[in-house]
Order: structure tokens, then sequence, then C-alpha cells
């Protein structure tokens, strides 16, 4: 587990684990629905099917999005994904977009 | 010394020139260097219509080089003329090169003949060897008759000169550099990537979402000064050289093979000063080898 004791020093923390050796059991969407937690807003970062979730479940947040990359700097489009304003890459446009922007293809 | 080269009628201050889609609309590497130093652009594939291209992910990492399946993103032809070449004219006053993508004999044609008022563009170059656009692509560029009948085609309704991008992923590539000619070619570009495939250790799948895709980078090149060296003997036309060129002694070895200008590709990607740096660093390595004129060296391992 990297950090819990420095995030702990900022604000509540909860711990999840997909196997269950510490925390919750389950992946961070799972927790958000069972420690019934009131928030504004989200940030998140993860694989791009949790992304996918936690966007369907509340728009209301930002993700930060991982793809391979050719270039970096926007020149291959080898990670561009679908939005809803057009193609976008994830290296010079993102990596954080608007979880109600993103079209999961 | 000079290092300026002759394309048709266009005069190039140097060969280098950014392969198309390695350096988008040019732009982009705007923010890195003054991009006036390069010899010409090559622009991103377009087509007809908008396309979004493949799913993710595009791109598989190799020894010596990248696979990549992009799958022709590009916002149609359109915009590119409408949009993309106003923005690369903000930053850079040579003319540049097109490169047009297609599924169909009618969609060539059409996404071309709409350059022929655009005068930043002095070439169009024919990609008929993308390996990564089903139905089509690599499909025109692996059969002479077909590529025979398109740049035929083409040829009636281009005002511009037509340089056609080979594929490497053929038996006899003389072949299809002939049929081109005899169609009514201006010039010939090669090499495009070779169809490769990486899998995933882990998980046993492809990395690329549509499985396999093109394969550049230094990997490529002796493929490059070969079908370079093959292609200057069959044809009359200019070939103009790519493949896994990284430095200035690479441009001269692919000019020596045949080639009358250099595509950087896949190391515009790795570094995006590439191209700037072979450029700076060709007059010394011109100096070593006793070069006093870029244009005398083309062809020379023929002779």
């Amino acid at each position: 587990m990297f950090y819990a004791d420095k995030f702990k020093k900022l604000g509540d923390v909860t711990v999840t684990t997909d196997d269950g050796s510490a925390g919750i059991k389950g992946n961070a969407l799972d927790a958000l629905k069972r420690i019934n937690v009131e928030y504004d807003f989200y940030y998140a970062c993860g694989p791009l099917v949790m992304l996918k979730a936690l966007a369907n479940h509340n728009r209301n947040g930002e993700i930060s999005l991982e793809a391979r990359m050719g270039c970096g700097f926007g020149a291959c489009m080898g990670c561009s994904i679908e939005t809803v304003n057009g193609a976008r890459r994830v290296c010079k446009d993102g990596p954080v977009f608007n979880s109600g922007e993103v079209l999961f293809l | 010394m000079n290092l300026s080269v002759k394309l048709f009628n266009e005069i190039l201050d140097n060969p280098i020139i950014p392969a198309s889609g390695t350096f988008g609309f040019g732009y982009e590497f705007a923010e890195f260097y003054d991009i006036n130093v390069l010899g010409s652009i090559a622009l991103k594939g377009t087509t007809r219509d908008a396309r979004y291209g493949n799913p993710l992910p595009r791109i598989a990492e190799c020894p010596a080089g990248l696979i990549n399946a992009i799958g022709l993103q590009n916002p149609g032809v359109d915009k590119v003329i409408g949009e993309e070449i106003p923005k690369l004219s903000k930053v850079y006053n040579g003319r540049v090169i097109a490169n047009v993508g297609g599924h169909s004999v009618d969609e060539y044609v059409t996404t071309v003949s709409k350059f022929n008022d655009v005068d930043k563009v002095f070439a169009v170059e024919l990609n008929i060897s993308c390996p990564n656009v089903k139905g089509g692509g690599m499909a025109f560029g692996t059969d002479a008759k077909i590529a025979y009948d398109l740049v035929k085609e083409i040829k009636k309704k281009s005002t511009k000169p037509i340089i056609v991008k080979l594929s490497p992923n053929v038996t006899d590539i003389a072949e299809l550099a002939k049929a081109v000619e005899d169609a009514g070619a201006d010039g010939i570009s090669l090499i495009n990537t070779l169809v490769g495939m990486r899998i995933d250790i882990k998980s046993a799948k492809p990395i690329i979402s549509v499985k396999k895709g093109g394969y550049s980078g230094p990997g490529v090149y002796p493929i490059a000064v070969r079908m370079i060296y093959d292609v200057y003997d069959a044809v009359n036309i200019p070939v103009i050289g790519m493949g896994g060129a990284e430095n200035a002694e690479q441009v001269i070895e692919l000019m020596y093979a045949g080639a009358s200008a250099v595509m950087i590709g896949t190391a515009n990607l790795i570094d995006p000063y590439a191209c700037k740096r072979i450029i700076e660093d060709l007059p010394t390595v011109m100096n070593k080898y006793g070069i006093d004129d870029m244009t005398k060296i083309i062809g020379r391992a023929h002779r």
C-alpha cells in the first residue's frame, strides 16, 4: 500500500483491494457505494473499465486516462479517444478529462 | 556546399521531409523549433470523410521500433484544407506534400482533386500502402493492376504531381513501381510500414486492438535501403526514400541507394527535434565524406 499514511494526513481515506487483503474487497466504485460518502465532485485514476463504470455511476467528476502513446506530444494520434467534442489526444488534450465528456468505446 | 534538392518543380532547401503520420499537420512541432528549416512536410494522411480511426491500443513497442495502427484518423479533406493547412501556414512558409488515403477509386479521386486549388500543396502523396484500414489502403498497393488503374484515374483529375507511396509488404516492389510509373505517377515514395504484430505476455492477447499494425523504426532501415535501391533501378521517376532513418549518415546512404529526398518518420516520435538535428548535422557529414552537392549523390551506389 503506497502512501496510505500520507493520504491519511490530508483527510479521510478508504482503502480497497481486489483480493480483500486490505480494506474493502472490491474496487473504488464498490467502496463508494458501500460507505455512502457525500461529495460534490470526484477525481479518479485507474483502469479504463473502472473509470467507465464510475462515469456511468456519476458524471460529476474528472478522470485521468492512460494510453499507449507513440510520441507523447500530439503528433502521432496513437492515444486518441472519442469524446462528445470529437477525437481528443490523451497526451496533449488530456490526460484529465471530464467524466461526461469521454465516450468509452 | 549545396544541400538543396529539386522535386518536380519545387526546390527544397534540403532533402529532409517529416514523413506522413509522424508529424501531424506540422504546427504541433512549431512549439519545439522553427519548422521553416525543413525541406518540406508530408501532411497527415487525409481521407474524403472524417475518420476517428481504430480503437485503442493503437501502439505497441518493439525491439528497434514500434507498431502502429492509427487507422487514418483525420478530420476529413475539407477541414484539412479549411482549418489545418491555414494553421500550418502561420508557422511554415514553404510548400508541403498532402497525403491521401481511401477505400475506393472514387474516394481517392475526389480527395486528391480537392487539393488542385491549394497553392500550399506542391504534390500529393497517395497512400496505397496503409496496412491499418480494412477494405482498402494496402490492397491498392499490393496488386500492380489495381495500383495502375487507381493512379491512371487520379492522374486524369489531379493537377498536382502525384507521388505514390509503396508498401514493402509485396514480393516484387519493382513490379509495383513500374506499374504506377506506367500509369503516370510523377514520383514514388517508400517504404511504408511492414505488417507486424505483438502479443501481450500476460494476457496472451494481441496488444493492438485490431491485432496487427505497421512496424517502423530503426529495424526497417536495411529493408528500406534495399527496396529504394531496387526501385531506383526499375523506374525513371524520382524516388523519395524513407524507413527508419535517424541521422545524417543514414540520409546520405538512402540517397546513395537512389532517393532524391528523404522522409523521416518514427525518429520524430522518439525525438521531436530529429529532423532539425539531421539538417544541422548534414553539412558536417557531407564534409567528412567529400560531398559538396546533395543532388550529385542520388543513386551513387548504382554507378
